[in-house]
């Protein structure tokens, strides 16, 4: 059993490799009513070409199958695992990502019956062929949602600027089309590949001991032939973006622009500290206590809703920002306009420090809410990334991190913009 | 948990949750209005005095003092509770030990939320007048805005509609219309009136020693609450029965998935000795997966990708949403009467009783797991007299049976049925 600590916040996380080859963890928290497991397989919308265990050619298989596979494996031979955890008062939920797909729930009474029926459910699959065309009406009305979102469809507009060829171009529940061609074969061969026990990693958070918690699971998750999966084909991404415009008109009552900085070189730095030298430069060029975002605001070009964030997985990452604004070209160029000016003053040493103890407030807080703390572990795990990382992170980072960062990261060359435009305007 | 309250000068009710179990410490701040015409122009003062205070006047240096009190949140918003507006303001801090920090960072959260409510930024002319004229564009594109989201935008046509001429049907943020043509001599009358006459709650939730909080609270609000005679709005109107309209309401736009919302009197609100039972036939009919709208139309007909139903209890209503596509309304809202009908018919099996009361016990026992459910839920049950500890709710819970669950449903009737649908689709409205 490995024991990680961080004694500041009296919070520590144990972990072992299960006999399975699954990786298990469990973060102790007294005093919370709620506890929360999740367990996930590192298999997302971007695998959708691979080589199946025990083949020799590789498959392509329809976009969204990872995310239809999530709603079909609650199916069971007499039931469904939502049933079951109803049954003992539990919130159970699951999603799909790019790159990985989650199980999980919630309870505050039971939780080991919990423990018990996420470990059953997930690897005891029940694909039937009625079972595959009714889930295709209810993920067509899914898909459907999202089209009228005005921010999902900026954001796979920006993904499809970005991106030449690499499938995070593409919406991870994939089109009303592609999910039509799904079989229930097809669905056997994406699971026989991606849940292995070697390739699935469980989290828990909440009032157990997690000693025996860890003992526990490590006796539900069964060993099976095989291994992790090493067939995944991704395609060889030109470095720079695809498109640099992308528009398209909604109802929405004002512009939406979205700008992505693609990250061209992911380079020997781990994912975490692009993350965390990216994040404190956004708060420092875009943040709230910039002249930039004052300007800006005064203007009308961004409001309070206005976003920033550093995205990404195994091999892509972009960083992602903007909001509604009355100008999306023109808001476009003056976030562009802002590299050149922060090279050219430099990182300030006052608003470096300030903006570090933002970041240490903000990783504190994390700590509140067991289902951030678990979403948070779960991003990080097939990263690379612990929990308690961060802290290091913060600790080490220094100026001359972020100005090297700043040269790397934010060159006009590598940015994209997708905007959503009022219909009839 | 444990719970005190204290009443500070100038009418501050203050009311604080001990705990450990939170390593960022919570600080809330309501002000009461009634809701209706006007409500756009209070919804603006929460959203210039978040701008800036006198201490840091401009928007960024505030921003920054947040920061330095390791990225401190704070907000400034207004919130509907029946016919009240409320002006929500609140601050989260780490607790002090968390970061390495004395009680002064304590003590500056609570000054900051201080100054943002009581000594904002002013000019000459009163609340700085480039903020009041960028807040009521701002404001005026939060209120337009909500046709971004369509399931949002066919609730609002929908409350709309089903309560036309009464306070509730007032939104929120209020209309365009109320702050148009408002000034900045104006709006500063409006906020002066509000600090001076509106109910004032504080809220902490924290470690903290109660008393010593209690004086602290004294010390940082007693000076500017000072001489407040805040306005006793009185205990909130309990609903009565209401006839039901029977209208259909189609709204047409070129959408991808038609929005279905579905309102329904149920004659019972917060208050009510039988509003328990009620909780208990809302998630039996709709509240959750395993409820009869998520299991007939989506995973039987599968028809869509989510149907629910949930209770407005300041209101005695319920209101039910799904996504479908256009061609299915009829069958769509035949399914979903159909439950309705199973409800009030006790054709409910043992099980989905059991399960429905398992999920509830569970939701209300996590609402002591964040501050913002622990605040909200004594604010709001506070208000209409019940009990608002998860013990209390979990025994009146458990008395609940099946027949009284039931019992509680019949008085349950549609009122108006709303559909967004697309520009082309055959759907007419027979009133």
């Amino acid at each position: 059993m490995h024991i990680e600590r961080d004694p500041v916040l009296g919070e520590a996380l144990y972990g072992r490799r299960l006999r399975s080859g699954a990786r298990a963890y469990v973060l102790p928290k007294r005093g919370f009513a709620k506890s929360f497991a999740t367990f996930s397989a590192r298999y997302g919308s971007i695998d959708r070409a691979f080589v199946p265990p025990g083949a020799s050619e590789p498959v392509e298989v329809p976009d969204g199958i990872a995310h239809f596979l999530e709603h079909q494996l609650f199916e069971e031979e007499d039931g469904n695992a939502a049933d079951r955890f109803a049954a003992i008062g539990a919130d159970d939920n699951a999603f799909t990502t790019f790159a990985q797909t989650t199980y999980l729930f919630s309870a505050s009474e039971g939780f080991r019956a919990g423990v018990d029926i996420l470990l059953d459910f997930v690897q005891r699959p029940h694909f039937t062929e009625r079972g595959v065309e009714k889930e295709k009406g209810i993920i067509e009305q899914e898909i459907r949602m999202r089209l009228d979102d005005p921010g999902t469809r900026a954001f796979y507009n920006l993904t499809r600027a970005l991106f030449h060829v690499h499938p995070v171009r593409l919406p991870v529940e994939g089109s009303v089309e592609s999910i039509r061609a799904i079989t229930r074969d097809l669905l056997e061969s994406c699971y026989a590949t991606f849940y292995h026990p070697a390739n699935m990693v469980f989290f828990a958070v909440g009032d157990v001991d997690p000693e025996e918690l860890l003992a526990y699971v490590d006796e539900r998750v069964a060993p099976r032939p095989g291994g992790p999966p090493s067939g995944r084909i991704y395609p060889q991404e030109p470095p720079g973006p695809a498109r640099t415009w992308a528009e398209e008109r909604a109802i929405v009552a004002r512009p939406v622009l979205l700008v992505g900085i693609k990250e061209g070189d992911l380079g020997a730095e781990g994912y975490l500290r692009r993350e965390v030298e990216t994040g404190l430069l956004l708060d420092l060029m875009y943040g709230r206590s910039s002249p930039w975002f004052a300007r800006q605001y005064a203007e009308g070009l961004v409001d309070d809703r206005f976003s920033a964030y550093y995205f990404g997985g195994p091999d892509f990452a972009a960083t992602i920002l903007g909001g509604e604004t009355s100008d999306p070209r023109e808001l476009r160029r003056r976030i562009e306009a802002r590299f050149d000016e922060v090279r050219r003053d430099g990182v300030d040493p006052v608003a470096f420090e300030r903006l570090r103890r933002k970041a240490m407030g903000e990783f504190v807080a994390l700590f509140d809410a067991p289902e951030a703390i678990a979403h948070a572990f779960v991003d990080g795990i097939f990263k690379g990334v612990s929990l308690f990382d961060l802290r290091r992170v913060l600790e080490e980072v220094t100026r001359d991190d972020l100005e090297r960062r700043l040269r790397r990261h934010f060159v006009p060359e590598m940015v994209a913009a997708s905007a959503i435009l009022p219909a009839g305007a | 948990m444990e719970f005190s309250e204290h009443t500070l000068p100038g009418g501050i009710h203050l009311r604080v949750f001990r705990t450990d179990k939170f390593k960022v410490d919570a600080f809330r701040l309501f002000l009461h209005l009634p809701l209706g015409d006007g409500a756009g122009r209070t919804a603006l003062v929460p959203l210039v005095l978040r701008r800036g205070t006198r201490r840091h006047p401009e928007s960024a240096e505030l921003a920054a003092a947040l920061e330095n009190l390791y990225g401190a949140d704070l907000y400034a918003d207004a919130v509907k509770l029946g016919e009240r507006q409320l002006l929500a303001f609140g601050i989260e801090v780490p607790h002090p030990r968390y970061v390495g920090a004395g009680p002064e960072l304590t003590r500056a959260a609570l000054a900051t939320l201080r100054d943002v409510v009581f000594d904002p930024a002013r000019d000459a002319g009163g609340l700085r007048a480039d903020y009041v004229a960028q807040e009521k564009e701002n404001l005026r594109h939060v209120i337009e805005g909500i046709v971004n989201d369509k399931g949002q935008y066919a609730m609002h046509r929908l409350v709309q509609e089903m309560f036309a001429g009464t306070p509730f049907a007032t939104p929120r943020y209020g209309r365009v219309e109320d702050f148009a043509d408002l000034g900045q001599a104006e709006l500063t009358r409006v906020y002066e009136d509000v600090l001076a006459r509106a109910r004032l709650d504080l809220y902490a939730v924290g470690d903290f020693v109660p008393e010593e909080l209690a004086v602290e609270a004294a010390r940082v609000f007693g000076p500017a609450a000072e001489g407040r005679t805040p306005d006793d709005l009185g205990p909130p109107a309990r609903p009565g029965r209401r006839t039901p309209s029977g209208r259909t309401v189609v709204d047409r736009m070129a959408v991808n998935q038609g929005k279905l919302a579905i309102g329904l009197w149920t004659g019972i609100g917060f208050g009510d000795p039988r509003f328990s039972a009620l909780s208990v036939a809302n998630g039996i009919l709709g509240g959750f997966a395993h409820s009869k709208l998520h299991q007939n139309v989506r995973e039987r007909a599968s028809l869509a990708y989510y149907a629910y139903s949930r209770l407005e209890g300041t209101q005695g209503a319920a209101f039910i949403t799904a996504g479908i596509e256009f061609a299915d309304f009829e069958r769509a809202l035949d399914i979903i009467q159909a439950q309705v009908e199973a409800v009030r018919r006790g054709d409910v099996a043992e099980e989905e009783f059991d399960r429905t009361v398992r999920v509830l016990r569970h939701h209300i026992r996590l609402s002591e797991d964040s501050p913002a459910t622990v605040v909200l839920g004594h604010l709001e049950r506070s208000l209409y007299g019940m009990p608002f500890d998860a013990a209390s709710r979990l025994r009146e819970l458990d008395a609940v049976t099946l027949e009284a669950a039931v019992e509680a449903a019949q008085g349950i009737e549609t009122d108006t049925v709303y559909f967004l649908t697309r520009q082309e689709s055959a759907v007419t409205s027979p009133a």
